[in-house]
């Protein structure tokens, strides 16, 4: 008998392990195949609090500050570059405006900056018709295998039970109240159950029958890697819109990642000769000398969207207890340590000081929408 | 099979991109014997051969500590483009 249940061994699930293990709850988390492999190993590796609403830089801010705190403490690569978004008409300039005005009043310090500084930041770039840019320093990356996996080990470290390679096939509900979660590897005998699942939400959320509608679709994205080039040329994420929304990045290893906004729904993950034309014709406008690094490898995965690109974060009132903690958007990753930490505080003690409200799941069938959350790739 | 007990971990590479036989023990070390999350923390299989030669070796290397049996060892999925190839060439530039 585990108190809870998380479906879901993604960043997302282990760090809820960890928050909920620290609290003194007998937790245990179940993964379809490993740890990480669903969409967290195939992310950007980005972390930004430069986004366009109050809840999301908010909530974003307390992630960073995590995510400083918890690579301390248990070990992993997280570095503060910066995130560069390059502004090539008026009309952007004017949003960013708006953006660095709201962040500023949070404490973010996002700040506009001419072509040259941006240049200054990453010599490589090319400034032909760049305006300006929205700079903030204090956003940054993070290595996803060492971070998932030593929030992982932290989390069994304090009692936490994870089980790979075993799938939900369903989830026992009698007269409301959860009773447990029948798996291949049998079945799990729990009183809550959180659906950490992501892109595969809809599928768990049926086996719960959710009586209510949150619309969360997988789509795929895809990204590539290539040969390492000499470090610190490109050190923070770089964004363009006018590049068909992309981003890139110099990883630890040398190599650039990145992709472009692409995108194709359903559960495929086959990369493309189409995405990966699209990305070298973009990359090479953004820094030329890209052109010739070898490309490693291409893949794919995915962003679990709803219609308004924020995630679905709470409790299941017909449901005692079930939670969604899913539909990520694209931001699961950079969002994590501070996700776990609110909803362990919403299952503990039944609330969060954090805006969680904005993550509200009944929105959808209240139909208010939220204002669309910044993304890109 | 290979007798690691024969040989210095520090100074045994297991692939061309400065992955040695010590960096994969540590990780097995840790309790973390799956191929999948091995290759990610050590980057085996993941620099230019792209795993054409390292991987296998990784495989066996578990197979040994672990006493796994080398078929229960799921290779990673092997990634396009099959050889390493320049931007340009693919963005016709």
């Amino acid at each position: 008998m585990s108190e809870v249940t998380i479906i879901g061994g993604g960043i997302t699930g282990v760090a809820l392990a960890y928050e909920l293990a620290k609290r003194g709850y007998e937790v245990t988390v179940l993964e379809r195949r490993f740890i990480g492999s669903g969409s967290t190993f195939r992310c950007g590796t980005g972390i930004r609090q430069q986004f366009g609403d109050e809840a999301n830089i908010q909530v974003m801010k307390r992630s960073v500050e995590l995510w400083k705190k918890y690579s301390e403490d248990f070990g992993f690569p997280f570095t503060q570059s910066g995130y560069l978004f390059l502004l090539y008409s008026e009309e952007e300039i004017e949003d960013f405006k708006n953006n660095i005005k709201l962040q500023n009043k949070f404490g973010v310090p996002t700040r506009l900056i001419t072509p040259e500084e941006a240049k200054e930041i990453v010599p490589l770039l090319n400034i032909e018709d760049v305006l300006a840019a929205s700079w903030n320093p204090t956003d940054g990356k993070a290595d996803p295998f060492k971070a998932t996996m030593a929030f992982a080990r932290e989390a069994k470290e304090l009692g936490a039970k994870i089980y790979e390679y075993t799938e939900v096939k369903d989830i026992v509900v009698e007269n409301g109240e959860i009773k447990g979660v029948k798996t291949n590897k049998g079945f799990f005998s729990t009183g809550t159950v959180v659906n950490a699942t992501n892109a595969w939400a809809k599928l768990i959320n049926a086996m719960a029958e959710v009586p209510i509608t949150i619309p969360i679709e997988p789509y795929k994205h895809q990204a590539i890697i290539t040969q390492p080039m000499k470090s610190g040329q490109i050190n923070p994420m770089v964004i363009s819109f006018k590049h068909r929304d992309a981003y890139l990045t110099q990883t630890a290893h040398g190599g650039i990642v990145g992709g472009v906004g692409l995108e194709e729904h359903g559960y495929d993950l086959t990369p493309t000769y189409e995405f990966l034309k699209e990305v070298t014709k973009q990359f090479i406008q953004i820094i030329p000398a890209l052109k010739d690094l070898r490309i490693l490898r291409v893949w794919a995965g995915f962003y679990a969207k709803t219609p308004d690109s924020n995630p679905a974060i709470g409790r299941i009132n017909e449901i005692d207890e079930y939670y969604i903690v899913a539909g990520f958007s694209g931001h699961g990753f950079m969002m994590a340590p501070v996700v776990a930490e609110g909803v362990a505080d919403l299952i503990t003690k039944g609330k969060t000081n954090l805006p969680f409200w904005w993550y509200d799941p009944y929105r959808f069938e209240r139909g208010e929408l939220r204002s669309k959350a910044i993304q890109m790739g | 099979m290979i007798n690691l007990d024969k040989i210095d971990p520090e100074k045994t590479f297991i692939c061309g991109c400065d992955v040695t036989l010590k960096d994969i023990l540590d990780v097995l070390d840790e309790g973390i014997t799956d191929l999948e999350i091995i290759k990610r923390l050590t980057r085996v299989g993941m620099g230019f051969c792209q795993g054409r030669y390292c991987i296998v070796t990784a495989a066996q290397v578990i197979s040994a500590k672990t006493g796994k049996d080398m078929k229960e060892i799921k290779l990673p999925t092997s990634r396009i483009p099959i050889k390493p190839v320049k931007i340009k060439v693919i963005a016709n530039e």
